[in-house]
């Protein structure tokens, strides 16, 4: 019998550890047959390469890549409109070799349908296997997901690879989050995947409502999507602490695959798997692609070997940045500082100062006084901008809360250069979240 | 074996693993069990050969399967 060699760091040793040349020939082989598929097989991006005056052949370089027109989610949401129903004309395969649907969460509107064959399907959960292999797990891992199964993409592909790995596979399918937590005690799992916000929950229902310690449970790593909590450096540490596990960061989405993951090292940032997607750095205000570490700017990214509806030059919105720094696990991959460190339309400016939330979560997880739930709110008293921000805390002692409003003032100015009307609540009194949290509300934006 | 030989050398057994599933698969339209079944091997095989392509030389060029 043949053993898998579980101490080899890498699911794929060969992709993983390729030079930067072999890596960029792969990708700009890769950029050339998806583009030239795209350009054969959907009218969608047919016309509008057509409207650029381009063709295939065009892209010789790495560099050429940058004349081939994005692709925003609002054109995806057009193309739906059109035949074949419900994908529109982006759809690249005939109907009968659709074999996954899934859709976005919508929360910037109308959502997108995502069609997949079967090749994808296998694809997704590679991507998948890719990450959580470099993230410790084995086959010797029992993995749960406590996730509600249903036409989102987030951990469906988490549970295929798991199995892919060989990982026995727990799902959690519709039970509540009590019943979650004693399957996690009653059956060992060593491993699972969640929302930061979710991971934050459970760990406080086991403690108020089952009195279980969390850190008492077999779990010892945990797999976060779909927030950027798991790269938030407070955020990441309340729940290695609650849970005594390894909290890994991973980031994706339903248009475009799972393209980033930190790995065991725990480098401060996410590996980009390069030979399945190609990622440039947009600078937000000049348009142009950033080579050099140390400046933000918007990623848009290519999922080179996704057929069924390509992702080709995708305007993620995601904000990144390179790091100067290699990490020592030894993948070639370019390494996102930071991970996923805000949203193009969430980084907004308040009192002519940019802010993300991300940087107030920061603040707020960092004091142990407070609990993990908090709101923000930006909106306009007169002409001047106006930020509240609502928090829970753990004591009820009258000093106890000035002092802490008064904490919290000053870290909030050192870290985001701005003043907020604190609002006090006793724990529990704000929303709770399962899956993707609604904390920041700019009020602006609606008059 | 160097490693370019061993990769060299795992990709032709995915090609001729990938060459009977396709003859199985075109053998078997009257089938479903079979032909369905191979329809997952292909893309399985598909996988395989995207874990060991590389810029030039091994690489193919049929995106849809089969």
């Amino acid at each position: 019998m043949i053993f898998v060699n579980k101490s080899i760091p890498y699911w794929n040793p060969y992709l993983e550890t390729l030079s930067r040349e072999d890596l960029e020939k792969l990708q700009l082989k890769k950029f050339q047959r998806i583009l030239d598929w795209t350009y054969k097989q959907s009218k969608f991006h047919r016309t509008l390469y057509q409207n650029a005056g381009l063709v295939p052949r065009d892209i010789k370089s790495l560099d050429d890549v940058r004349l081939v027109p994005k692709v925003e989610k609002s054109m995806m949401r057009d193309v739906q409109r059109k035949e074949p129903f419900p994908y529109g004309d982006a759809l690249c395969v005939p109907l009968d070799e659709v074999t996954e649907f899934r859709q976005t969460s919508g929360t910037s509107g109308q959502p997108v349908y995502q069609a997949d064959t079967w090749q994808d399907w296998e694809w997704w959960a590679e991507c998948w296997a890719t990450l959580l292999w470099a993230q410790g797990y084995r086959p010797d891992d029992r993995v749960f997901l406590p996730f509600g199964y249903n036409v989102f993409v987030a951990f469906w592909a988490g549970h295929y690879a798991s199995e892919k790995i060989g990982c026995e596979t727990v799902p959690g399918g519709i039970l509540d989050t009590q019943a979650r937590i004693l399957k996690i005690q009653e059956v060992g799992a060593t491993a699972m995947m969640a929302t930061p916000t979710y991971v934050l929950g459970m760990a406080d229902a086991a403690v108020n409502k089952l009195g279980i310690n969390p850190a008492e449970l077999p779990i010892r790593k945990i797999t976060c999507a779909g927030e950027p909590g798991a790269l938030i450096s407070s955020t990441k540490k309340r729940m290695e602490e609650l849970w005594k596990a390894k909290v890994f960061d991973h980031s994706g989405a339903t248009e475009i695959g799972a393209w980033g993951f930190e790995c065991a090292n725990q480098p401060g940032g996410l590996h980009v798997n390069e030979a399945m997607f190609l990622a440039e750095i947009e600078d937000l205000d000049t348009g142009q692609i950033i080579t050099e570490p140390g400046k933000p700017g918007k990623l848009v990214i290519t999922a080179l070997d996704r057929i069924a509806q390509p992702c080709v030059r995708f305007d993620s919105k995601d904000i990144v940045e390179l790091d100067s720094c290699q990490c020592d696990c030894g993948r070639t991959y370019k390494l996102f500082k930071g991970g996923v460190i805000g949203r193009a339309d969430d980084i907004t400016k308040v009192k002519g100062v940019l802010l993300a939330p991300s940087a107030i979560e920061d603040v707020v997880r960092s004091m142990p006084e407070l609990g993990n739930e908090y709101e923000v709110t930006v909106s306009k008293h007169g002409d001047i901008d106006h930020i509240s921000l609502k928090v829970e805390v753990i004591t009820s002692s009258e000093g106890e809360l000035k002092r802490i409003e008064s904490k919290l003032k000053t870290e909030l100015r050192l870290k985001t250069n701005l003043g907020y009307e604190i609002q006090i609540f006793q724990l529990g009194t704000l929303p709770r979240y399962e899956v993707k949290a609604k904390r920041f509300k700019d009020l602006r934006k609606k008059g | 074996m160097k490693q370019e030989d061993r990769l060299n050398n795992l990709w032709a057994t995915v090609e001729k693993i990938e060459n009977l599933t396709r003859q199985l698969y075109e053998d078997s339209g009257e089938f479903p069990a079979i032909n369905r079944n191979c329809k997952r091997i292909l893309a399985s095989a598909k996988m395989l050969k995207l874990n060991l392509e590389q810029g030039s030389g091994r690489c193919f060029e049929d995106r849809l399967i089969p």
